[in-house]
Order: structure tokens, then sequence, then C-alpha cells
């Protein structure tokens, strides 16, 4: 048995093929459109024919095609094969790119157009974990007071304002790594294909 | 042959079972139209947000009078465009997962040439050559259908396709989103000699509505738009003139291309005042096809019909798709 994980709400998309005891099978990172992920899965598919028992996916926010291509993606995969389909928030996964050495970090990502996606996580024994929801700041909007505070900064894109000093922390593990963590940190139960909710649209940022 | 279709380029969830022979199995629309009613149009970020959680429980339901669900159905159309992309890509990218989860072979198809040979289902004896009027919220098009590899754009509008222009000219009568159908309500009781509209008609087989749309507002001006009665005159002087332009230029198309044989379809087809204008003018010369109303507004068994005849004439997709908001009209 085998879980696929894929974070298609970033441009270079992550695709991971786990193993049960959560081990990378098989990864690939892709840029480009639907097509690209596409082909990429199918030979991602191909190179470890395991059975796949359940799918995760990156909800957002991020790319607005991107996230609904990764989700529809999904749907469809474990509507075809009766497996569930699990769903985690796509700041977690890049807060996942970092050992969880304490404390608290914020995440920040480009939401397009001079605005920025930010989420607070606290660390735990099951790794980040979020306080609170995501919160998106358009182009030159104050930053929330509990942002400055953050003791750790997680900032893979380099786009820190100028009132959050840099902390040093960069991705320290790779895309697939943060997603197999997540995979068997973080999955939960899943959900039926048809009992999706479309909460993970609120908050799908700008880049349209 | 045995296709699951779906078709959710703009604001209707759809899926369908349609097998060779043009017979359909099954056909399921889930609306969003009363979604979108309270932004008087079509909200693109919300349409492709129900796609996704409304798609799913569609397949299935489509699903359900064949014998082993997706295991008893050869292949998957999915409409590839036009139409809005973060719309389409919810389709493209669902079909994409369940054909790799299922190893069934994948066709995306032309969501216009879907509106044509939705007439097929109807009347499946329908061979082209035929001319086509494919009136919807997005198109006004005439097309010489000569085969199933070869259909010429004739003419198109040159600015508000037909559909959107009911829709305006009813948010102007205080009416509600989508125009077609109230304004056909309204009209009902309507006198449509009592406002005379012009009917803008083009050189070519081209349409413009724009100017019409103009007429009706500078009309309005010198009326009292919540007196009942003059809605419903203004309603009917306005379907009329919109049914008379659409019908003159099939009929100067389909003399110029020399068929015998007209197709009306897509949304604003469903329009009772266009489907007996048509019956009545093209009595004596020519055979008539207007599918009945659900294969006229968006709906899946459509795409699984083009689905048979693209998969016939070329297989299926071996390449990956991807959604095409921008695919020319009837392009192959
Ligand atoms: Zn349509």
């Amino acid at each position: 048995m085998a879980e696929l994980v894929l974070d298609t709400s970033v441009r270079g998309a992550g695709l991971v093929l786990l193993s049960e005891g959560g081990a990378v099978l098989e990864s690939r990172s892709v840029t480009g459109g639907a097509g690209s992920v596409q082909e990429s899965l199918r030979d991602l598919l191909e190179a470890v024919p395991a059975p796949v028992s359940s799918v995760l996916v990156a909800r957002g926010p991020g790319s607005y095609l991107g996230v609904r291509s990764g989700l529809a993606w999904g749907l469809g995969f474990c509507q075809g094969r009766g497996v569930p389909i699990h769903l985690v928030g796509s700041l977690r996964v890049v807060a996942e790119t970092v050992d969880p050495a304490g404390g608290q970090a914020l995440v920040l990502r480009s939401a397009g157009r001079g605005g920025l996606l930010g989420q607070l996580f606290s660390a735990s024994d099951a790794g980040w974990t979020a306080v609170g929801p995501s919160q998106l700041l358009g182009a030159g909007q104050d930053l929330p007071p509990s942002w400055l505070g953050a003791p750790g900064l997680i900032d893979p894109e380099g786009i820190a304002p100028g009132g959050l000093s840099r902390r040093g922390l960069v991705r320290a593990r790779g895309l697939d790594q943060a997603l197999a963590r997540l995979a068997t940190t973080a999955a939960g139960p899943g959900v039926p294909y048809d009992q999706v909710s479309a909460d993970y649209a609120v908050r799908v940022g700008a880049q349209r | 042959m045995k296709l699951l279709a779906i078709e959710t380029s703009c604001d209707e969830t759809a899926a369908a079972v349609v097998e060779s022979g043009w017979t359909v199995r099954s056909s399921v629309v889930a609306s969003q139209a009363q979604a979108h009613a309270r932004y008087g149009g079509v909200v693109p970020e919300l349409a492709a947000r129900m796609h996704l959680e409304r798609l799913g429980g569609v397949v299935a339901e489509a699903l359900e009078p064949v014998t082993g669900g997706l295991r008893g159905v050869d292949g998957i159309a999915v409409t590839r465009g036009p139409g809005l992309v973060g719309c389409l890509a919810v389709g493209v990218s669902y079909a994409q997962g369940l054909a790799l989860a299922t190893g069934l072979p994948l066709v995306g198809v032309n969501h216009m040439t879907g509106h044509v040979l939705a007439a097929k289902l109807a009347e499946p004896d329908l061979e082209p050559p035929f001319v086509a009027l494919v009136v919807s919220g997005g198109h006004t098009d005439l097309i010489h259908y000569r085969a199933h590899d070869d259909v010429a754009l004739m003419g198109a509008t040159r600015d508000d396709a037909a559909g959107e222009a009911f829709d305006k000219v009813a948010r102007m009568l205080g009416l509600a989103y989508p125009g077609g159908p109230e304004i056909d309500r309204a009209a009902g009781s309507g006198n449509p000699g009592r406002y005379r509209l012009p009917r803008p008609l083009l050189p070519d087989f081209n349409f413009s509505f724009s100017g019409l749309k103009t007429a009706v507002l500078y009309l309005l001006r010198g009326l009292d738009p919540t007196d009942p009665e003059v809605v419903a005159d203004v309603a009917a002087g306005f379907r009329l003139a919109v049914v008379e332009t659409l019908v003159a230029q099939l009929e100067a198309a389909a003399e110029s291309a020399g068929v015998s044989q007209v197709v009306v379809a897509g949304g604003v087809a469903s329009n009772g005042l266009l489907r007996e204008t048509v019956r009545e003018r093209f009595a004596k010369v020519a055979r008539v096809v207007i599918p009945a109303a659900p294969l006229c507004t968006d709906n899946a068994a459509m795409i699984g019909a083009a689905g048979l005849v693209r998969s016939s004439l070329r297989g299926f997709d071996r390449e990956p798709l991807d959604a095409e908001p921008g695919l020319r009209a009837y392009a192959a």
C-alpha cells in the first residue's frame, strides 16, 4: 500500500508517493499546468505500482488554479479508487519544511499583487500546529501585532516585510519530506470524496 | 461504446452517460443559477468552488443506471473549453484523476460542438450537412456543419450574445437573473406590437445586439418601468426583435449554404417563441432539429455526444489535457 500526496498550491507542485511507514518511495516536482501534473502523476504511479490507499491534498491558500486543480484531481482519483481524501492547509506544508524546534513560527507566503499570506504555528509532538487561521494582507496593510512577536520566521520566498526581522529559517527539508511528514502525522481519518466542503477556498490566495 | 461525460465550463455541474446509437442513459445537472442570481451573473470563483463540491455526487448519480458503475463505461469525455478557466480546470483535473485511477481513456471535447451535437441525441438520423444557429449566454453563432471534421463559422455576434442581451434587458426591466426565462414569462401577457424595436441585421450573417439593448434603454426613459403593463409590452417587443433577427439570419445562412436541414441549439434555443418561429418559417423548405430544452441548456449528455464523435474520428487523447478557456468555438 502507498499514500499519494500532492501540493499544487505552489508553482513548483510537489508530488510524493509514500510507503505505509511514511518513507518517500518516489517524488516529483512539477512546473506547468494541469497537463504536466497529470503526466508526472501517471509517471509516479507507474514507477511505484503499489495500490494507493489514500490521497492527501494541500487545500490552499495558494494559486487559484493550482489549488482547484489539485483538489479536483484528488477527488476524481479517490472516487475512481474508492479511497479517502485528506486535506491539509498549504501554509502547514510550508511550516513542515523546518524542524519544529520549539516555540512558535510565522509562515509567510506571497499572495500576489504585493499581498501576503501568513499563519502562526506552534511546535508540538505532531509537528507544527496552526494557531488560528491564515490571514491575507493586501499590499501596504499593517501587519497584525502577533506576527511581529513571532519568534520564528519561515519565509521560503524571501518576502518578509520591513517590520519583520529575518530570523534565519529557510526550507530545512525538501517539499517531499515536508509532505511525507504531514501525511504521517497530520492526516486524520480522511473524508469521503463527496463530503469535501468548500471551506478550503475561503482563503485561496490572489495569484489569479 | 459507453461514455461517462463531464461538463463544468460555466455554472452547471453536469454528468451523463451516453452510449453509441445516441442513447442517453442518464443526464444529471446541478444548476448553480440560484447561487449566482443575487449577483446578477455568474461569479467565476463561486462557480469553480461549487463544481468541486458537487461534481463527485453528480457523477455518482449519473453512473447509477450503469451496471458496474465506473467499470461499466468504456471511456470519459470532458469539456476542455471554451469557458471559465477555474471551472474548466476543475472538470478537466477531476476527469484526469478519475481516468488515472480507473485506467479509462479520456477524450477532451469542445463545449460549443457539444451544443450542436445535442441535435444528434434529439434526432439520431440527422447527418451533416446542416446549418446550425447556436445561441447562448456567451455565443450567437451561425455555423455550416459540412461534416463532423469540417465545420465553418459563417457568422457570430460582434458584441453581446443573445443570452447576454436577455440578461441585460431583464435587469433594465427589474426582472431577475437569468433573464431569458424571466423575459419569456413577462412577455407572455405583453403586446409585442406596442413598442417597435429595431432588427439589427448585419452583413455576412453576423449579429449585434448592443444597439437593440440601447434602444430599450432609451425607450424606457419615457416610460414607467414599474408599470407591469409596460414591462410586459417592452419584454414582448424585445423578445420578438431578438427572435426575428436570429431567424432572418438563419434563413439567409441556410439559403447561402444550400442546405435542407437546420439546427437550433444552445440555452436560448429553449425559448418558446424562437422554436415556434423557426419551425414555422422553415416548415416547407428544410428539416428543423431543435433539441428539447434540457438538451439546449448546458448539460453533459451533449458532451458525451461530442465525445462519441471525436473519439471515433481521432481516438482518445493520449496526451494529458489542459483546460483551454479560449478554445476557438467548434475547433476540433
Ligand atoms: Zn453552453
